[in-house]
């Protein structure tokens, strides 16, 4: 007995669940549910259907390459039962497990503060942009150039002396 | 006196039975007699008929099925091994089968279809059709393997790309 993998979803296909498609050259395509046969009958690349694993990988949404992936394969040799081992086995895969899904976890997470350092890039950019809706260009200027006057005149009465 | 003979339609027995029988009697020869038309498994005659038998009797039961499955065309990973040369020459050149379009002359190997002449097959060449099933091949094709690392068996492999052109014809145009 096996818990299968669904073709198009990568989702888990357990014993009487789903449905098997034999193509007529014998090669099998397991489906965890009528939504993925459907699509497949339809032709669609699961990779490019959003909904899937494969699209998820494909696309850099999920932690694709990583060392916890190594653990679970498809092992065609059967081992002798040995409890310690069977012990061991399992208390390991929970570990495993608690692992992957922290990383998964933290590669999403990581994924996301791109995106809020872009928004905030795009705002600063934004303001800079539009800035002469907050402050008009001119406010404050004339201000400015009365300073600047007094400090010219100053200078010209400076020179004027200098020159008596 | 139960009456063996059967008469040559209903009335002719009810008439019968008249003579010397009770009433419930004429009831069940009636029942006997008559054909009742949810009996009849007879189909009129205009057109062909759909039946496909009652019992199991190794004929074709759903034939929508039957030509849907016939009718399936080939999925992208069968073209792609079609494509290997040794095939696509087998294909490419095959014998005159009058019960195919064309007589299975004119093959386009991406799209597996057959066309009816040259000139239809250099058009669908140049069609849209035709140009986004070479896009669609560029790409190795999806299998289990990777539907499998996909669901955390493995670590993920990108898809190779590989170049695709049309077939060349110009050989055939002699």
């Amino acid at each position: 007995m096996r818990i299968e993998k669904c073709y198009f979803c990568s989702g888990p296909v357990y014993p009487g669940h789903g449905a098997m498609f034999v193509r007529n050259d014998c090669k099998t395509f397991r489906f965890c549910r009528s939504k993925c046969v459907k699509n497949f009958k339809k032709k669609r690349n699961p990779r490019k259907t959003r909904w899937t694993k494969a699209f998820r990988k494909a696309s850099g949404k999920e932690l694709t390459v990583d060392n916890s992936f190594e653990f679970e394969k498809r092992r065609n040799a059967p081992v002798k039962y040995n409890r310690n081992l069977w012990e061991k086995t399992v208390e390991a895969m929970k570990r495993v497990e608690e692992i992957k899904q922290k990383r998964q976890a933290r590669f999403i997470m990581n994924r996301l503060k791109k995106g809020k350092q872009l928004e905030k890039e795009e705002a600063i950019t934004e303001v800079k942009k539009n800035i002469h809706l907050i402050k008009a260009p001119h406010a404050g200027k004339s201000k400015q150039m009365e300073a600047k006057m007094v400090q010219k005149l100053q200078e010209d009465v400076n020179m004027e002396g200098e020159d008596n | 006196m139960q009456t063996s003979h059967v008469g040559d339609d209903g009335l002719a027995v009810l008439n019968h039975a008249r003579i010397g029988h009770s009433q419930t009697a004429v009831l069940a020869h009636l029942q006997s007699f008559f054909i009742r038309p949810e009996d009849c498994f007879v189909k009129s005659t205009m057109g062909k008929s759909k039946q496909t038998g009652n019992h199991n009797n190794g004929r074709k039961k759903n034939i929508a099925k039957t030509w849907k499955t016939k009718r399936r065309t080939k999925d992208l990973d069968q073209i792609h091994s079609d494509m290997k040369p040794d095939i696509a020459a087998k294909l490419l050149h095959q014998e005159v089968d009058y019960d195919v379009t064309g007589c299975a002359q004119h093959y386009c190997l991406h799209c597996a279809r057959y066309f009816v002449d040259m000139k239809s097959l250099k058009d669908h060449f140049k069609s849209k059709v035709h140009k986004k099933r070479l896009k669609q091949l560029r790409e190795e094709p999806y299998t289990q393997e990777e539907a499998e690392r996909a669901a955390g068996m493995g670590s993920y492999i990108p898809p190779k790309t590989v170049e695709v052109k049309t077939q060349s014809v110009e050989e055939d145009m002699e």
